[in-house]
Formats: structure tokens, C-alpha cells, sequence
């Protein structure tokens, strides 16, 4: 899957898994309505009547790279604190109530968006609705709660981030990819920011962000506009919204020249090799028209088996046994692509990790890409599957929710997510081959080296 | 507590019992039988162009002779890389072409197969199908190619704490017999199979009497009937998987660790569970739902993230095979606080064996396990998944019935005798990696060995 590592830049608030990585938003005419309530909050209706279950999602205009400098991590911790306390509510009560009636429920923070969301049979969602309107306009934050909830904020950093050399590259890489722009601090947070995240910051995050003209409401299922509109307006009508300014972040000043990052860690087994590229989004950066080719170029040169990077590097040259890539496009600022590569254990025999050889052999597979292009052949393959992919996501309510919530806090609005597929279809070769040549520049970036150590453990790392 | 009723009766839907959705509702399973004999369960939904297969032969990992551990999973990565005429790259070209997808893979009691193509074109899918598992190639050079990808797959095994943890765990619970392996095989067990292996396997594991189909989504049961047998009609007939000998636990009690460097300790326990045929299984399904099952809801989820922010996640649950069973959980904390998140499970598991569950709690796991029954049935994959499922367990279609009284029929009373039967918490074996600093936690509250040693040098 192209996409399978959008979940890699989300933090939940339990391990209960999330259903679906993202797939291809839908083709026409996949029925979705929308509409706003008076106080400014979006609805989206997403109609299913297979199954008499809804997925209930608000999402949040609002993420990681909106959060105050050095208060990295407070975007994340806002959202487990929204599962303790309301008026009404103490802590545990959420998920009690959630569960006794049923639902499957959690949520999520990226850097662009704070998601919520339960499943539930149908009959229960003015239920989901009410406590969701509840924690939006009447959470509480007690000195407590925030205690123990920083901590497990901070193991969950351990376990997703400073447990794993790889995703402590990535970390860096970030870093170095986006210099002034926020993408380059991680969603989770640095770790001395996260030890001193205040209750007074969280309250002032949530006092900023959290009402009503803020946010999505996206009901996919077993339901009617007409129904979901009622309900809405009962539920989240009263509560007063604000709009927010557009949202305008630091951005970034050009690259001037290629970035790198070594890091050697004695928990690595196996050595590894990895490449962002500075990219326009769909909805920003100059060049963002090149965004719907910069996903064909992905699937040609990186969608599995049959990419070029997997016939050259892992079939031809046996330089590696696993490469790929994704391309994050659905961003609200100019994101990222990425490469990967893992060169076979037997590379690293005489003290070679192989890592010189797989970087060489992907920049020629680039430079070919730049200099000859790609074949109708290899784009009309590429068309058909991302196409198709926008037919597998109506076949389940989660993913369909997840398109439309993503879309819309990165800057698209309902008519480019439905618009998506045709933008798909229309790239030819030389929109791919422009793409390659555009995005595959030294300066653009980042190339980082997992290596194995006899050193204990990486600095940077808790004591 | 007073806050709680006040809560309770703003939300007033809450305090009502959560009626279940009829089940008969859910889905309308038709047994299709083709000509041929070929047997699978359909449900038919016409409403989005697309379907859903899966599949799967009974005997997986557990069942590969012990010096050529890791054949069922070579054979699964492989299985995809070329059949009939189409080699490797045809094969996949093919796949890509049609946007089908398709794979496999090996679990300790059997091979899986999932397929999911557009309506359109359900033909050629079923046609690749047949080709990878009645005619694979198993050429030299892709055989060659996942060899590499699998031996660097088990090297990066050991970067995961959780599965190095996991890992040491099950070679500590099930000791010599097959189940305590790990699917993918050793180095050097991997190094040493042969193509004449893999076509073995072909001939001998992937039989119509081990075969279990799942289809759902847009084909007729006519259809469907037709396109079993130009599948799997050629398949031999084959015999039963045997059994194994029953796998039960080989380690006493302990905590082996594994030293790592890092602030993090994570921990795999657990002792011996059940079968998912024993007249217990409900009950104890029930009972760890509020033990240790139920996300952020559970008593160990309570007590070590909520109220002391000992982790991220901790969790338990049973696991079943064919031949043993396993009650097992895992948990992640800070070094400092590693043998302190230790013993409050220890003492989690030790309260429930000797107390039982509230009334209270019994409802709420009821009203959830019931109520939530249905979100497993939210997409073609998943109604495949949970068809499947119960073929291979050997359930009838009405299963889906009658599931929910099974778990409204569990008492209290049965929970405490299963309780004190199933959870032993001084027989837990407890797997660690990183380096806890408080063992004496733990040891402070159940008598057990502690053995530490440094990292094993990756394989």
C-alpha cells in the first residue's frame, strides 16, 4: 500500500487498533452531503445502509503544527486529557459509557488534525453525540489527571519512538527536512517539552481550539442527512462557535543543498536506509499541481513488486531485499516523500553495511526516471490501482470517514476529495516525468543511515 | 461515586441495557457446494462492485518438520511469485493489471489466503488463484530472493522489544514442541530448504481436505459454485492434518530477562490457558474482557495506566491453538517501575482468581461483548474474516445466532470457578526485555527465580 504509513504520524489514545490505512478517497457519485450548522461546525453525511452501525468523527481543525513553541506534544496530550474529565463525566466514565452500550471508540492527533470517534450500532449515536458535545464545551483538567496522564504520554514515547532506532531516525530526519516549519517536530512531542506540558497549557490549547466552527462532524453508516442534521443541530447547535483565523504557520526558506543524518544505536540488528524529499501538498507548495502525479510517480517507481525500485534494487542487482516508498500529499503545508531501503544480511559481512551500494542504485533508478521517463504503460497501471483503491474504501464505513476527515483538515475541500480520482486519471507520462525532475533534487534531501553500534544506546535517549 | 450517578443519568441512554442487534440480521450465510464437491460459505452483497475471499488449509507453521522450521512460511511469501507459464514478474504484473490483491501467509495452525479484486474482474482473480496454489513455480531466483527477505526479516525481529520479549516467552511456555517456534523459522532451518521442499508442501499441505473458502460481496452462489471448482478442483484430495501431541507449559514460574538498553521495559506473561473448545471458553472470554480485554475499560488497564501512569497499554487475553492454549498479556513501562507494574498485575490476576468479578462488571462485559458483536461484521473483509473463522473452528452458519446467548448466559458464579481454575498467578512466566530496576517488586510479592542475561547476539 502506498499509504500504509499514515498511521506511523498518528498517536492514539489506545492501542485499540484502527481499522483501514488510508486508501484512495471515492470515485463519483459516492453519495456524501454536507452542510453547516449556525455556529460554523461542518457536517458530512456518508451514507451505508449494508450494516446498522454509524462511525461517529469529530475532527478537530487542529494538530500538532499548530501548537505554541516549546510546547511540543500538547495537541497529543489535549486528546487523552479529553477522555478523564466534564461537568458530568470522571475519569473512565467515557469509555465505560462508550463500552456498555456497545461501541468501539478513539482518537487520534496528527500535525494537521485531532480526531475522535466511536462505532456503534445505530440507535446509539445521539448517545455518542451528547458525550462528544459534552467534552467539547465542558472538559475539566485537574492537576491529577495530568500528572498521571504525562506519564503515560511519556511511555508511549518510549515504546513508539525511543524504543525503535528507526523511528528515532525518522525523527531526525524530520528535523532536518523542515528546519523552520513545525513538521519537524514530532507529533508525540520532544521529550523534556512533553516532562513539562502544565495544565494551563493544555486548558489554553483547549480554550483555542475546541468548538464547534472549528470542526468536522463526518457520520458514515446506517444513516439519512435528514437524521444526522436533527440530531446535529440538537446536540451541537447550543454550543457557541468562534471561527479561527486561517491557520498560517512558519514556512520553510529553500533547501540549499542535500541534508544527512548517520545514526548508529547497538539495538539496530539489521542496518537500514531512508530519503525524504521536500514536496508540495495537495493543497500547498509551489508546484502543487504536480500532486496527483507525484502519487503515480510513487506507485511506479515504489508500489511493490513490480516498481522499479524493487525490479532494479531486489530482483536485478540483489543490493536489497525490501524498498518502497510513500508520498504524504494530503498535507496542509508542503510535505514529504519517502524512500526506504534494507539491504540482506549477507551485505554486511567484512564490516560493509551496504547501504553505499543501495543508495547508488536508487539514484540511478531516479536519474533514469528523470532523464527517460516512465512508459503509458507503467502510468495506466498505476492509474487502474489508485482508482480501484477508491472502490475497496467504500467498503468500509472507518475508511470512508478517514478519507473525508483527513481531506478536509488538509486544506481540500469535498469537491477535490470526490474530484480526486478524475485528477488521478488525467496524469500522463510527461506529468510524471516533470514530477521526478522537479522533486528529485540533491537539495530537496534528506538521506538518513540506521547503523549498527557497540555503543549502548543513542544520545538523545531518557537515561 | 456520587459524581458517577449524576453522570450516568445525564446520559441517560447509558443506563439502559444495550439491546443487541438482532443478530440473525447481520449476515445471510449460504453454503455453496460446487459440482465438484468443493465446499464454501457466501454471503452476497451486491451494493459496492467488489468481493472479498478468504481462505485457508489447516496445518500451518507447527506442522513444518523441525529442521525445515519456517517451510509454511516460505511457501506462503512465495505462493504469489509465480504460477503456470507466468513467472514472478508476469504474475504480479497480472495482479497489478486487474488491481487484484492477493497474498498469504502462515500462523502456527494454518496457511492463510486473501483475495480482493473489483467485480469486473473476479474471473482473472479466481484464475491467478488457481495458478499459485495448483501450479507454483517456485523458481530458483524468487525462492533465492525471499530466502534473503526472510533470514533479514528474523535479524530485524530483534530490533522489536515486544517480539523479542514474545518470542522468548513462547520458547519458555512450549519449551521443544512446535508451537514454541517462531512461524517464520530459524536461520539456519530457513537456509536449508530446498526447492523440492516447497513443491512437497504444495502437493501434501495444500489439499481439498484441509480447505476452508470465505467469499463476500458481489457474485452469485451460482457463480461462485462454478468458479470452486476451476480453482481449487485441481487440488488433491489429500488426507487430514494429524494432530499434534497437546502443547502444554514447560517452564516454571520465573522472570527471564533479557537486558536492553533503553529507558523501557516491556514484558510479556502469562501461564497456560485453554482450548477454544473447552465448556469454559465463554466464560473465561467474558472474564478477561474485564481483566485485562477491554482497551482503556479493563482492571489492568484501571490500575497500572489510569491510576498510577505506569504505561501506555496493557492488556491480557487468551490465546487458542489447535493443541494448547495460552493465557498471555503485555505491558511496556519504565525501567524504574518495570517490577512495580509487575506486581499490581500479579495482584490484579491474583484478586479476580480469589474474588471473582462484581455484578456490575459482569453487565457492563455482557453489554459490550454483545452490543459490539455486530462492528465485526463492518466490511467485506472482516464479514470474510469472521466466516472463516468459524468454518475452521467447525461452527454451523447459526453460530452468528447464537453467540451473543453464549456470552449472556455467563455467570457469575461460573466466572469465580473459572477464575480460580484459569489464573494462577504464581505460575506466571514472565518474559522481559530492558532493564527493569525494581525486580523486588515483584519477587516482594510472589515467590519466584529471576534470570538475567544480556542481549543474545542477533542470529
Amino acid at each position: 500500500m502506498l499509504r500504509k504509513f499514515f498511521w506511523m504520524i498518528v498517536a492514539c489514545a489506545s492501542l485499540l487498533p484502527v481499522s483501514g490505512a488510508f486508501a484512495a478517497p471515492a470515485h463519483p457519485p459516492f453519495p456524501v452531503e454536507s452542510f453547516f450548522l449556525d455556529n460554523g461546525m461542518q457536517v458530512v453525511v456518508l451514507p451505508d445502509h449494508r450494516a446498522a452501525i454509524v462511525t461517529h468523527m469529530v475532527w478537530y481543525r487542529v494538530g500538532a503544527a499548530d501548537e505554541p513553541a516549546g510546547q511540543s506534544g500538547v495537541a497529543h496530550f489535549l486528546e487523552h486529557l479529553l477522555f478523564k474529565r466534564t461537568e458530568k463525566l470522571n475519569p473512565g466514565d467515557f469509555a465505560k459509557i462508550v463500552a456498555r452500550n456497545g461501541g468501539r471508540h478513539n482518537a487520534f492527533t496528527g500535525q494537521d488534525y485531532t480526531g475522535y470517534y466511536q462505532t456503534v450500532a445505530k440507535d446509539r449515536l445521539p448517545l455518542m453525540m451528547a458525550l462528544e458535545a459534552d467534552r467539547m464545551a465542558n472538559l475539566r483538567l485537574e492537576d491529577e489527571d495530568i500528572k498521571a496522564e504525562r506519564d503515560v504520554i511519556l511511555e508511549e514515547r518510549s515504546m513508539r519512538v525511543d524504543g525503535r532506532p528507526s523511528s528515532l531516525l525518522s525523527e531526525e530526519m524530520d528535523a532536518l527536512l523542515f528546519r523552520a516549519h513545525p513538521y519537524g517536530i514530532p507529533v508525540i512531542g520532544w521529550r523534556h517539552e512533553m516532562e513539562a506540558l502544565s495544565l494551563q497549557d493544555s486548558w489554553a490549547f483547549y480554550k483555542k481550539y475546541y468548538n464547534p466552527a472549528n470542526a468536522i462532524l463526518i457520520i458514515a453508516g446506517d444513516v439519512t442527512t435528514a437524521q444526522v442534521r436533527d440530531l446535529a443541530e440538537k446536540y451541537y447547535g447550543p454550543i457557541a462557535g468562534t471561527a479561527l483565523p486561517k491557520r498560517a504557520r512558519v514556512q520553510e526558506p529553500p533547501m540549499r543543498g542535500p541534508r544527512r543524518v548517520e545514526l548508529a544505536d547497538s539495538r539496530v540488528k539489521q542496518p537500514s536506509w531512508r530519503r525524504f524529499y521536500a514536496t508540495p501538498s495537495y493543497s500547498a507548495g509551489q508546484d502543487k499541481e504536480l500532486a496527483p502525479a507525484l502519487d503515480v510517480l510513487m506507485d511506479i517507481i515504489a508500489g511493490g513488486t513490480t516498481s522499479r525500485l524493487y525490479r532494479h534494487l531486489v530482483v536485478d542487482q540483489k543490493v536489497a531485499v525490501s524498498v518502497g516508498g510513500w508520498y504524504q500529499g494530503w498535507s496542509f503545508d508542503p510535505a514529504k516523500l519517502a524512500l526506504y531501503a534494507t539491504p540482506p544480511k549477507a551485505m554486511e559481512k567484512g564490516g560493509e553495511h551496504g547501504l553505499d551500494l543501495v543508495e547508488t542504485q536508487i539514484d540511478l533508478v531516479l536519474n533514469d526516471v528523470k532523464q527517460n521517463g516512465v512508459t503509458e504503460d507503467e502510468v495506466r497501471r498505476a492509474v487502474n490501482k489508485l482508482v480501484a483503491e477508491a472502490t475497496y474504501a467504500r467498503d468500509s464505513i472507518d475508511s470512508m470517514a478517514q478519507i473525508f476527515g483527513r481531506g478536509l483538515t488538509t486544506g481540500l475541500s469535498i469537491a477535490d476529495i470526490q474530484g480526486w480520482t478524475a485528477r488521478i486519471e488525467a496524469v500522463t507520462p510527461a506529468d510524471v516525468q516533470r514530477a521526478a525532475q522537479r522533486i528529485f533534487q540533491p537539495e530537496r534531501s534528506v538521506t538518513g543511515l540506521l547503523l549498527q553500534s557497540a555503543n549502548p544506546a543513542m544520545k538523545g535517549e531518557q537515561p | 461515586m456520587k459524581r458517577y450517578f449524576v453522570a450516568l443519568s445525564f446520559f441517560a441512554a447509558a443506563l439502559t441495557v444495550c439491546l443487541p442487534l438482532r443478530s440473525h440480521a447481520l449476515v445471510n450465510i449460504q453454503e455453496v457446494t460446487s459440482p465438484g464437491g468443493i465446499r464454501a460459505w457466501l454471503v452476497e452483497n451486491h451494493t459496492i462492485p467488489m468481493l472479498s475471499m478468504k481462505m485457508a488449509f489447516i496445518g500451518g507453521a507447527a506442522w513444518d518438520p523441525d529442521e525445515k522450521a519456517g517451510l509454511s512460511n516460505m511457501v506462503a511469501s512465495l505462493l504469489d511469485e509465480g504460477g503456470g507459464t507466468l513467472t514472478s514478474h508476469d504474475f504480479q504484473i497480472a495482479l497489478e493489471e486487474h488491481a487484484i490483491s492477493l497474498g498469504f501467509s502462515a500462523s502456527r495452525d494454518s496457511l492463510h489466503g486473501s483475495m480482493r479484486t473489483l467485480r469486473k474482474h473476479h474471473e482473472k482473480a479466481f484464475a491467478l488463484l488457481r495458478l499459485a496454489l495448483t501450479a507454483p513455480r517456485f523458481d530458483p531466483q524468487p525462492l533465492e530472493r525471499m530466502r534473503k527477505a526472510i533470514l533479514t526479516g528474523l535479524a530485524r525481529r530483534g530490533e522489536s522489544p515486544q517480539a523479542v520479549a514474545s518470542d522468548y516467552w513462547f520458547t519458555k511456555m512450549w519449551g521443544k514442541h512446535p508451537y514454541g517456534r517462531i512461524v517464520a523459522g530459524r536461520p539456519e532451518t530457513v537456509a536449508t530448504i530446498t526447492r523440492s521442499d516447497l513443491k512437497g508442501f504444495a502437493k501434501d499441505r495444500l489439499t481439498k481436505r484441509n480447505l476452508v473458502v470465505a467469499v463476500v460481496g458481489d457474485i452469485t452462489a451460482a457463480e461462485l459454485a462454478t468458479l470452486l471448482d476451476k480453482t481449487f478442483g485441481d487440488l488433491a484430495e489429500g488426507e487430514k492434518v494429524k494432530s499434534l501431541p497437546p502443547a502444554t507449559q514447560q517452564a516454571e514460574s520465573g522472570v527471564w530477562v533479557k537486558e536492553r538498553p533503553g529507558g523501557q521495559t516491556t514484558v510479556v506473561f502469562g501461564h497456560g490457558g485453554i482450548k477454544r473448545d473447552d465448556p469454559d471458553w465463554y466464560a473465561a472470554y467474558v472474564m478477561n474482557y474485564i481483566l485485562g480485554g477491554g482497551g482503556l475499560t479493563g482492571r489492568l488497564s484501571d490500575a497500572v495506566r489510569e491510576e498510577r501512569g505506569l504505561a501506555y497499554s496493557v492488556y491480557s487475553y487468551f490465546y487458542p491453538l489447535r493443541h494448547g492454549g495460552l493465557f498471555m498479556g503485555q505491558v511496556a513501562t519504565q525501567n524504574a517501575r518495570a517490577g512495580e507494574a509487575m506486581a499490581v498485575i500479579h495482584g490484579e490476576i491474583s484478586r479476580l482468581a480469589s474474588e471473582g468479578v462484581t455484578e456490575e462488571e459482569l453487565n457492563d462485559a455482557k453489554t459490550y461483548l454483545t452490543g459490539s458483536y455486530p462492528l465485526e461484521f463492518d466490511s467485506s473483509g472482516s464479514i470474510a474474516g469472521q466466516l472463516l473463522g468459524m468454518q475452521i473452528l467447525g461452527f454451523s452458519p447459526n453460530y452468528i445466532q447464537k453467540r451473543n446467548s453464549y456470552i449472556a448466559d455467563v455467570s457469575r458464579a461460573q466466572i469465580s470457578r473459572v477464575a480460580a481454575r484459569l489464573l494462577q498467578a504464581d505460575k506466571i512466566v514472565w518474559s522481559i526485555v530492558g532493564k527493569p530496576d525494581d525486580l523486588d517488586k515483584l519477587t516482594a510479592v510472589t515467590d519466584v527465580p529471576v534470570v538475567s542475561r544480556g542481549v543474545k547476539p542477533s542470529p
